[in-house]
């Protein structure tokens, strides 16, 4: 029996927090920064130093001074040009953090502005492209398809009801203000290296510190603790502090702790990239979709980092499967000076295909269409993976939500609004509602050409006492994932969970297993384990004991950018999801009344924190879209096969269909639906996120298009 | 300047500055690290604890206002029945919060069985404002408070029969 895990087990669990393992003594550090976003750096004048503490400059990098992040690399500090606002400039560090923190402040920066080309406001254009990729389709048999379906083909009046829709979004950062502090602690344990802080890449990291110390890798450890509040900023942020906690520590031959306070994360923590879009669709209304052509401008700030995974998850998310026998998809990264932006694995698709459900969604708008009819005779259901699975998700949704109804009656009461010229007086205070649907996937860990350049591993070993050890890299803190993989070692090999031995996060121990996420962890570093099992199981009776096995994750095919069929992602997950609101027309402050989602990921593991899990990125959704905090009603979720059967509540057993992740779907689809809903509501279309009062305000003040 | 107040059912003692922090003073002194510091300004509520029966931000209260108060933790509350009620609802009610919070949201919990026995959402509504936590639903908050109240409710039962 899977062990259950009570807030008892939860708050006496052996992982700690950084914050818990403060050291008492040795130095720290504080980051010196650049008060200026572009500028020369004359001079570093600070103050005259006591005993025990001093300033560290790109001088005493001994190795390389750039960090890596997958193939994109940005200086650790910066010596002379300065790129961004608050880019590190050098670490002063003293006795204790106030100390050090106080020498930080008094020292004096002598920088030359910029010349007047870089002080021009910038904006996203030909100036900052970085880099960009396209993706273009024009199906012979797509079209034919199409004319097949065609009452009257080759009907010129046809030609006279194409239509145009064409928007232009802009979706600002969703990363949340983290008022939490991050630290790094280096020290020595004789000739090796420890690092402990809270990361989701431990191996990353111990590769960057070996480069910037010229030390083997083997040399540096680290020891992830576990996350506070927010994972997204781990993989830049930890990175760039254990870097300076190693550098610390390799000068001054001491404990060395570096901390990235609360207020400079505001500031300068790594945030998701604010996306804009221009997107055109051209339909005929009896024949659907004929093209689409989307570009998409991300600014990945001053060193954009994680390019082509950018690329690829903006190309495979534009068209989260529509049918189109002619497109063009064309991604942007631009670099400007913003500070470095992070990726999580399934955010930006989020995001990508949120724009393209509210477009679909004004489409229907325009048709004067159901938004959920509309899509079932949209969807591609021959695409591969998982076409035909989408439709039980469209026709649970309208069944649980009551969407078509619902949709109905606030249109007729938008209409009522908007046609006559003077509302009655009661009218106008009476809230005004809408509902939204929208539908999108979760690839499931990164595209499949990361994935092969990450090339995750597990290694699993039985010993002649019959105890199993897996070594298998995992979120820290996820304690559903580790569970879920004990009890999988459990029932394949049948041995006792007492002699089932799982180990934290710590390089030294832990082979490479990339960035983890729960989702990562669910679809591939479980099937590893799953793999490991199995070839253990056919060797322990014939092999002598110890046997160690090992498995490699190599994505067989990787993802080519000629064709939209297929996802650049292993395995996806779907959802739908409905959204209700209602707006205040005194105060335009829109509340969400209700919110259903229903959910197609393959076995679920365990119903209380698979809904925990999609109800946690709901709210985080709608915070996105609404900005700041709000309340959220109940939140209905379902699960349902691949079939549109509803699974039923049991626990799982490991034989089951192979779960998926699904943390990250709602960032998909609630927002798309939260847009539809506020526009069906205000009667305004919204081609922005965040939508604040102020926004809906403004909108509905100045009727926009 | 001694200061001497009541820390989980003990008479403690401290002779810190008393401008320290009640966050750091049961961190660092007495080694409580189911409180955590998060944005120290009182905003975030990671380090929220019970004075004299009330959720204050620990990282508010300089220790010279502790004089003759009692302080309480989630370590304290851990060992009482009152607990396993909170445990058993947020069980019933599938709430899992995580290693972060999980204090802080069965502080809270207790503090709002403390005061209505059968508590309606809308008593509860001020109450999820006091943890900044963007992973679960204040809905599914209530429920897992209902669901405590009535274990607690057949506890006292099991006893008066
Ligand atoms: S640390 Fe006290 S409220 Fe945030
Ligand atoms: S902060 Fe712990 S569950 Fe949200």
């Amino acid at each position: 029996m899977a062990k259950t895990r009570t807030v008892r087990s939860t708050l006496t669990s052996r992982s700690q927090f950084v914050t818990d393992l403060f050291p008492s003594e040795g130095v720290f550090g504080w980051i010196l920064r650049s008060p200026v976003p572009k500028g020369t750096l004359q001079k570093i004048d600070p103050p005259s130093f006591p005993e025990g503490s001093g300033i560290l400059l790109p001088r005493d990098v001994p190795g390389d001074l750039n960090l890596m992040v997958f193939q994109d690399k940005f200086p650790l500090m910066t010596g002379e040009v300065i790129e961004f606002l608050g880019q590190p400039l050098g670490l002063v560090y003293a006795p204790t953090e106030v100390e050090a923190r106080s020498f930080a402040e008094a020292t004096v920066l002598s920088i030359d502005p910029p010349n007047d080309a870089s002080l021009r406001p910038i904006e996203l254009g030909p100036n900052t492209l970085f880099a960009f990729d396209e993706l273009m389709w024009d199906t012979p048999d797509g079209s034919e398809a199409l004319e097949a379906d065609d009452p009257n083909p080759g009907d010129p009046d046809e030609e006279a009801l194409e239509r145009e829709v064409t928007s232009t979004f802009f979706l600002d950062t969703q990363s949340l203000q983290v008022q939490e502090a991050v630290m790094a602690i280096a020290r020595w344990k004789e000739k090796d290296l420890e690092v402990l802080v809270p990361a989701i890449w431990p191996h990353g990291i111990s590769a960057n510190v070996a480069r910037l110390l010229k030390m083997k890798t083997g040399a540096v450890q680290v020891h992830a603790t576990i996350p506070g509040m927010y994972h997204d900023r781990l993989l830049v942020d930890s990175l760039v502090i254990s870097c300076f906690a190693a550098l610390l520590a390799h000068k001054t031959k001491n404990t060395a702790s570096v901390s990235f306070g609360h207020d400079e994360q505001i500031l300068y923590g790594t945030q998701q990239a604010p996306i804009s879009c221009t997107h055109s669709l051209t339909l005929v209304p009896s024949l659907g979709l004929r093209s689409m052509d989307i570009r998409i401008q991300i600014d990945q700030g001053a060193f954009p980092l994680f390019t082509r995974e950018i690329m690829n998850q903006a190309l495979g998310s534009a068209n989260p499967g529509y049918r189109c026998p002619k497109g063009k998809v064309r991604v942007e990264i631009h670099r400007t000076s913003g500070v470095p932006r992070s990726v999580s694995h399934g955010f930006l698709s989020g995001q990508i295909q949120s724009i393209t459900e509210i477009q679909v969604n004004r489409v229907a708008h325009i048709l004067n269409e159901d938004p959920l009819a509309l899509r079932l005779g949209l969807i591609d259901t021959s695409r591969k993976p998982g076409g035909e699975k989408v439709l039980p998700l469209l026709s649970t949704l309208g069944g649980i939500s009551d969407y078509g109804r619902k949709f109905s009656s606030f249109e007729v009461l938008r209409r009522r609004g908007t046609d006559s010229p003077r509302q009655p007086s009661v009218r106008r205070f009476m809230p005004l509602r809408g509902i939204g649907a929208a539908l999108g996937f979760q690839g499931n860990g990164f595209s499949k050409s990361t994935e092969q350049s990450i090339k995750s591993k597990i290694s699993l070993r039985m010993n002649q006492d019959g105890s199993v050890q897996l070594f298998a890299g995992t979120t820290p803190g996820s304690s559903a994932v580790k569970s879920h993989l004990r009890d999988l070692v459990r029932d394949t090999l049948e041995v006792k969970d007492e002699m089932i031995f799982l180990f934290p996060s710590e390089t030294a121990q832990m082979p490479d297993a990339g960035p983890t996420s729960v989702s990562r962890s669910i679809s591939i570093i479980r099937g590893l384990t799953l793999q490991a099992c199995e070839s253990i199981q056919k060797l322990r009776f014939r092999n002598p004991l110890p046997i160690v096995v090992e498995k490699s994750f190599s994505p067989s095919r990787s993802f080519t950018l000629t064709s939209p069929g297929g996802y650049p992602w292993i395995k996806p997950s779907w959802a739908s999801a409905a959204v209700e609101v209602q707006v205040d027309p005194v105060t335009y402050r829109a509340s969400v009344t209700g919110i259903w989602v229903v959910v197609q990921a393959g076995s679920i593991l365990n119903f209380a924190q698979a809904r925990a899990h999609v109800e946690g990125t709901v709210i985080q959704a709608v915070n996105w879209v609404l900005r700041g905090l709000h309340r959220t009603p109940k939140i209905e979720i379902h699960f349902i096969d691949d079939h549109g059967v509803a699974l039923v509540e049991r626990k799982s057993s490991t034989h089951d269909l192979q779960p998926l992740g699904l943390g990250e779907l709602a960032q998909a689809v609630v927002p798309p639906a939260l847009a539809s809903a506020l526009s069906q509501a205000t009667g305004q279309f919204f081609d922005q996120i965040p939508i604040t009062p102020e926004v809906i305000h403004r909108y509905m003040e100045v009727p926009g298009p | 300047m001694k200061t001497d107040f009541l820390l989980n059912g003990t008479h403690r003692f401290t002779d810190k500055h008393p401008s320290t922090t009640l966050l750091d003073l049961i961190r660092e002194e007495f080694n409580l690290h189911s409180v955590h510091p998060g944005c120290r300004k009182g905003h975030c509520g990671t380090c929220t604890v019970l004075l004299d029966d009330h959720l204050v931000a620990s990282c508010l209260v300089p220790i010279f206002h502790l004089k003759g108060r009692k302080v309480e933790t989630v370590e304290y509350l851990m060992e009482s029945a009152e607990f396993r009620d909170i445990e058993l609802g947020f069980l019933k009610a599938g709430f899992h919060p995580c290693k972060f919070c999980a204090g802080i949201k069965v502080l809270t919990a207790e503090t709002i069985l403390r005061e209505w026995e059968h508590p309606k959402e809308a008593d509860m509504a001020l109450f999820v404002t006091k943890n900044w936590c963007a992973c679960t639903s204040p809905g599914s908050f209530f429920s897992a408070v209902i669901a405590s109240s009535e274990f607690r409710e057949r506890r006292a039962h099991a006893h008066r029969r």
